[in-house]
């Protein structure tokens, strides 16, 4: 994504609304990488909405030229991080089990649960690497940047992760 | 399998995501605010006493004047080990090693299994455990290492996050043994708020690269300007004299958490993207004097917990020269 000029330095020199119209493109994508991460629309919104507020706070940091997407991308998978392990701190009660985290008005496909329960007890960054390069449909140049890895490594840690799904007695049963 | 398969498998596992339109809303309500929100890191536990003057006058004074001189020496000599200990060139492996060590870390911690703790949940205190191990583990290979003088400043704040961190986890237990789910609910609440400080700085640290003279300056100014411009921290930074007192020890509190939640993301900051060897000098400054604030906010914690006015108005002095040696280092940096 090319920032426009004078956008671009609006923003850096405190402009909120231009920083917003900056992102807003980026948006339904880093919302689609949270929802992809977290598993529910609430914690997404949530995380997005602090991803925003933490880029803005970094957005001195951002380099001109640079591309803005893996930038914030990577700011919204690390909320991630952070918003998956408050839960277990969580001080509001949810009643509800794991696995109704996720849309409950979505069809269900009975042969995609039990992937769906092994694709979330992988590690944060094998299902990161997954989720972006499956569910965004980045490219693994493009993952890789946002992971700030070489394409190779990105490569390889997918790839480590489909094996360890596919090695996952729950997703050969299915 | 092949990828195509795989993908489709996972999209379909994952399911449909529906954009909320008014998202973009909500971001700018919430940026447009932001400067007024508090910071949700206030250790219930140090907010609940009312401030009393309680100590002797002469005893508060003594102990002022030593926290004073013990912050004032430590400055100088951090300087000094600032100047001393930045390499011509950077230690490339121990650097790397070092940011390898907090990315296991940190994967081990997540990898641990959550969950809410109910207080009629007889699994809490297992998976409790679980993660105070990986806490205690991480908090161990930071002791054991020899940080590369980069991440000196941060090593030793993840290490304070931690072990606060660990002592919330182990107030959860106890309240989950005295059946008290509000309890377990405010120090779970508060031990999550200083595992994401340390997942800020962990990251920062793994993420750390150098800067150029263009991007570190708009960094140093940037990070000025919210340390020096932050709604929360104007009574602390503002004034002379230390307003919260009496009743007020909770605002007291918080208005310290703003202050150290600015003071520790400018440092995180400077190591995520450190300065070029043209600036080393002013970054060494302006690091030493980020430290003199961080240990200025510390003795005014302390004086809180003590009730010691005195201590509390020398650490507030302390915190006012310190951040005025900021601002000039900042303003030098350009």
């Amino acid at each position: 994504m090319i920032l426009a000029a004078p956008l671009f330095q609006e923003a850096l020199a405190g402009d909120q609304q231009a920083f917003v119209i900056l992102i807003e493109p980026l948006l339904p994508g880093a919302y689609r990488l949270a929802f992809g991460m977290l598993r529910s629309e609430s914690d997404a919104e949530d995380a997005v909405q602090e991803a925003a507020l933490k880029a803005w706070r970094a957005f001195g940091r951002f380099r001109r030229g640079s591309d803005l997407k893996p930038w914030l991308f990577t700011i919204v998978a690390n909320e991630c991080r952070s918003q998956r392990r408050s839960r277990w701190w969580s001080v509001i009660r949810r009643s509800e089990a794991p696995d109704d985290l996720v849309d409950a008005t979505a069809p269900i496909d009975p042969s995609s649960v039990d992937l769906r329960q092994a694709l979330y007890r992988l590690p944060h960054d094998q299902r990161l690497v997954l989720v972006l390069r499956f569910y965004l449909d980045m490219s693994y140049e493009q993952v890789a940047e946002t992971l700030r890895i070489s394409p190779k490594a990105a490569k390889s840690r997918a790839h480590r992760a489909m094996e360890r799904l596919r090695l996952s007695p729950e997703v050969l049963s299915s | 399998m092949n990828e195509a398969q795989v993908g489709e498998r996972l999209r379909r596992a994952i399911g449909e995501a529906r954009y909320p339109a008014y998202l973009s809303t909500r971001i700018a309500a919430r940026l447009d605010h932001a400067a007024h929100e508090r910071h949700p890191r206030v250790a219930l536990g140090r907010t609940q006493n009312p401030w009393l003057a309680g100590v002797g006058r002469t005893v508060s004074l003594v102990a002022a004047l030593l926290v004073v001189l013990i912050m004032a020496s430590l400055v100088l000599g951090l300087h000094a080990w600032f100047m001393n200990t930045r390499p011509a060139v950077p230690d490339g492996l121990a650097i790397k090693q070092y940011q390898a060590l907090v990315r296991a870390d940190q994967q081990m911690l997540d990898s641990q299994p959550g969950g809410y703790c109910a207080i009629t949940d007889t699994g809490c205190p297992a998976v409790a455990a679980l993660n105070t191990a990986a806490m205690q583990r991480w908090l161990d290979d930071l002791d054991r290492s020899q940080p590369p003088a980069r991440f000196a400043v941060l090593d030793s704040l993840m290490r304070r996050h931690l072990a606060i961190a660990i002592s919330d986890q182990n107030a959860a237990m106890a309240a989950y043994r005295a059946r008290d789910q509000l309890g377990v609910n405010t120090a779970f609440g508060a031990g999550s708020k200083e595992l994401d400080t340390v997942d800020s700085q962990a990251q920062d640290i793994i993420t750390s690269s150098p800067g150029t003279i263009v991007t570190y300056r708009a960094e140093v100014r940037m990070d000025a300007a919210y340390l020096l411009g932050c709604y929360l921290c104007q009574p602390l930074l503002g004034d002379s004299q230390v307003s919260c007192q009496g009743s007020l020890t909770p605002a007291c509190a918080d208005e310290i958490a703003a202050v150290r939640l600015q003071v520790e993301t400018f440092q995180g900051d400077l190591v995520n993207l450190f300065a070029p060897d043209s600036l080393a000098a002013e970054d060494g400054r302006l690091q030493a004097d980020l430290v003199a604030a961080d240990l200025a906010l510390d003795a005014m914690e302390s004086a809180l917990s003590a009730r010691d006015q005195v201590a509390l108005q020398a650490g507030h002095n302390a915190l006012g020269q310190a951040i005025n040696r900021v601002a000039s280092d900042a303003a030098d940096i350009g």
